[in-house]
């Protein structure tokens, strides 16, 4: 139990992780329209922290999945 | 599991809360309207002020007497009772400070892209809360958060060091959250700095001292609901003024190509060309000034002395003459003042000779090492902002509210919702005040300026200061200067919009400090209520005595921070930066290894928090006169100390893994934890796990204190 709280939260801060260090590092690509065509300013005022609130909606799910299984 | 009847009780409350709040929201927008509709029939606009803050003052007040308390429970942690939704409104509101709600919209206009490290940073960090802390405190399910330091970490030892951090970083967060109070009550109202920080703090004091955690829940929640219409009506305003839209997020995505246009058009503007010139010829002049230290010290000031004798023997004009005779008596008193005070200068006249930052690109530089500085240091401040966010001890106590430990993560969850409708909001506002002081300010002629403009610079030149540098009768975009804290205060009054929505503006942004001051006073009078009197001197106290020198504490450190507040001499934005790096490298890494390595010890937890705090405290102070002249015994002209360039807002950073390494190294080299220790993390861990075996005195006695 513990240890699959574990992975949950080893995997879910990569993901966290990975949008920080992506937001700046991929910044440029950002602004010039090469990634999804979107401006860096947009990804890192908006969408940054709309995918912490997601990441932490998907703990709540899986842990209250986690909590009705036998 | 909750009960039948247990849980349509909690059902019956949940829908008195909605009900108590709708018709809450309901009478604060008739009082707006009536307020509206009275300015529009001449209510003059002070008037309208004091109407604003007395109303909202005395309903926090009359929130705080009815839910006045002397129990334990009920005064410390709510009686652990509050919905998920409603305490992550609360903890919004406690997390929204005066720095959030003036400050992000601010560094967003002054350093566009760069800004965003703040909104990333400052949201960020409840990933880490809700993954990492908030579920295991609210199992641990004590009172503050020395509390945990002291069961998990055994003795008296830990917990002091907990309370110390605490008090540490509250209290400098406390003291920006008062000067933020005084700055907004002498706007609201043209009363002076000093009287009116005492007047909030009377109507914060009622709240916080009468009914402790379960008053200031409550009335967070109200405050939430003030700040979020304070946001809401000015930026909706504009949007649709602007880009005929009520969405503002959509209006500043249309707006944002034209003031990137509107910026390059100032660029090319002879005038904006020529003033930026006679602002670098200033800073030039200072620069030759500090490399001729410290002889320049002496010659300058004979060369002001000489001119001062001419002035007076030609008899010249008065104000020249008091102006020089200023000069003169601010003077710097030896060659080391001359060059901190010329440093300043030197910075703040090479500022105003830059170029102004592009909103929308990021890490504008022409120079790719430049660039990749700004870079740096935009992700060491987010990760700094975050680990500090998760760190908090404010914020952290709010895990003790809840009803469970899933109601734990809930809250953080709705209280990072709740955040976020702020947040995306604070890009609107700037991409707003920027387009109207682009169309509406520069390029007005001095004589024309703005109503609001001359009020502004009245109240306050370190607030707005337009200048005519070049003396030609027009406003140029460098003679402009704009503090950080006046963006949100001014966007009602740059917009064209009536007094109320500015007073409305600045009731929201008290409402944010006072949330934000009530429960950091909590924090602190409550970690040295239980944790110092109650744990450590007198363990026998009774319950009811104890809430009793926590509201004495509390009475006490709120007037001693008012004290300090009046005398401070720093901005918000870099106390609260301070406060963020201390909670980021003492309190989390060592809440953290409390939780997820159980070899963790006390040794190691207290050895931690001290290195990381003094890391901190260390890399803040690297570059000042103190520590490069007195300490050091540097050269006045050495290169900057800084690490890997990155600025000290951000010295938390290099705090935290320091603490993480200490803590690791000295556990493994002192010995292990006992197993009551062992099983009490095994408790915090599971979620059904039961009560662990007391077999130290420390932790049996936190157990006894739960079951009461």
């Amino acid at each position: 139990m513990w240890r699959r709280n574990l992975i949950y939260i080893a995997v879910l801060l990569s993901a966290w992780l990975g949008i920080n260090v992506g937001v700046v590092l991929l910044a440029d690509c950002f602004e010039s329209g090469a990634v999804a065509g979107r401006r860096a300013y947009w990804v890192a005022a908006y969408w940054a922290p709309v995918s912490y609130l997601a990441l932490i909606g998907i703990y709540l799910w899986l842990m209250r999945t986690h909590r009705r299984q036998p | 599991m909750t009960g039948p009847s247990q849980s349509s009780s909690s059902g019956a409350f949940a829908a008195r809360l909605r009900r108590s709040y709708i018709i809450f929201t309901l009478s604060f927008v008739v009082l707006i309207l009536v307020l509206g509709w009275q300015e529009s029939r001449g209510l003059p606009s002070q008037w309208v002020g004091y109407a604003f803050l007395l109303s909202t003052v005395c309903l926090y007040a009359f929130i705080g007497i009815i839910c006045r308390t002397s129990d334990a429970r009920e005064y410390y942690v709510a009686g652990r009772a509050v919905p998920a939704f409603y305490n992550g409104m609360a903890t919004a509101a406690d997390w929204m400070s005066v720095a959030s709600f003036m400050g992000i919209a601010g560094t967003l206009y002054m350093t566009g892209y760069n800004g965003l490290a703040f909104v990333m940073g400052w949201t960020g960090g409840y990933v880490l809360l809700a993954l990492l802390l908030a579920p295991y405190l609210r199992k641990f399910g004590q009172y503050t958060i020395p509390d945990f330091m002291g069961a998990r970490y055994g003795g008296n030892m830990a917990r002091m060091a907990g309370v110390l951090c605490a008090t540490l970083c509250s209290l400098i967060y406390l003291v920006a959250q008062v000067y933020g109070i005084g700055m907004i009550t002498s706007r609201l109202t043209s009363m002076s700095f000093e009287l009116g920080i005492l007047i909030a703090l009377g109507g914060m004091l009622v709240c916080s001292f009468l009914g402790g955690m379960r008053a200031v829940t409550w009335t967070q929640v109200g405050q939430y609901i003030i700040m979020l219409v304070a946001y809401l009506v000015p930026v909706v305003w504009l949007s649709v003024k602007h880009a005929q839209t009520p969405v503002p997020q959509v209006a500043a995505t249309r707006m944002l190509p034209t003031i990137d246009l509107l910026n390059n058009e100032v660029l090319r503007d002879p005038g904006e060309i020529e003033v930026r010139a006679l602002w670098a010829a200033r800073a030039d002049a200072m620069q030759a000034r500090l490399d001729a230290l410290p002889q320049s010290w002496a010659t300058e000031r004979a060369k002001m002395r000489t001119e001062l004798h001419v002035l007076q023997a030609q008899r010249s004009s008065w104000v020249d003459i008091r102006i020089l005779e200023r000069e003169l008596a601010n003077y710097p008193e030896n060659a080391l003042a001359a060059r901190d005070q010329w440093i300043k200068a030197r910075n703040t006249y090479r500022a105003r000779a830059a170029p102004p930052t592009a909103q929308g690109p990021p890490f504008p530089s022409a120079d790719s090492e430049a660039r990749a500085l700004q870079q740096r240091n935009f992700l060491a401040l987010a990760f700094c902002l975050m680990l500090g966010t998760a760190g908090m001890p404010h914020i952290l106590m709010r895990s003790y509210t809840t009803r469970s430990v899933s109601g734990a993560r809930r809250s953080v969850f709705w209280c990072l919702f709740f955040i976020l409708l702020l947040y995306s909001l604070t890009p609107a506002m700037a991409l707003f005040v920027k387009f109207e002081v682009y169309t509406q300010l520069v390029g007005t002629r001095f004589d024309e300026l703005p109503i609001w403009a001359n009020g502004w610079s009245r109240l306050d030149v370190q607030l707005l200061d337009v200048v005519d540098l070049n003396r030609d009768g027009v406003v140029q975009l460098a003679e402009i200067v704009l503090s950080n804290d006046m963006v949100v205060l001014a966007l009602a009054d740059v917009g064209g919009l009536p007094y109320v929505v500015s007073a409305l503006v600045a009731v929201g942004a008290l409402a944010a400090a006072l949330s934000t001051a009530d429960g950091l006073l909590l924090t602190v009078s409550n970690a040295l209520s239980h944790d110092v009197w109650f744990r450590f001197w007198s363990p026998s106290m009774h319950a009811a005595r104890r809430v009793l020198i926590s509201k004495g504490l509390l009475l006490l450190v709120a007037f001693l921070t008012a004290w300090g507040a009046s005398r401070v001499n720093a901005s918000i934005l870099a106390l609260v930066s301070a406060a963020f790096s201390f909670a980021a490298s003492s309190f989390f890494p060592a809440l953290v290894m409390g939780i997820f390595w159980k070899r963790a010890n006390k040794w190691g937890a207290i050895s931690g928090m001290v290195v990381g705090l003094t890391v901190t405290a260390l890399y803040m102070s690297l570059d000042s006169t103190f520590m490069r002249h007195t300490l050091l015994h540097l050269p006045l002209d050495a290169p900057s100390l800084l690490w890997f360039g990155i600025e000290p807002i951000a010295a938390g950073i290099f705090g935290a893994p320091a603490a993480f390494a200490t803590i690791v190294v000295v556990s493994l080299l002192t010995p292990r934890p006992d197993p009551a220790t062992n099983a009490l993390v095994d408790f915090i861990r599971y979620p059904g796990a039961g009560m662990p075996p007391s077999t130290t005195e420390s932790v049996s006695d936190e157990w006894a204190d739960t079951s009461r």
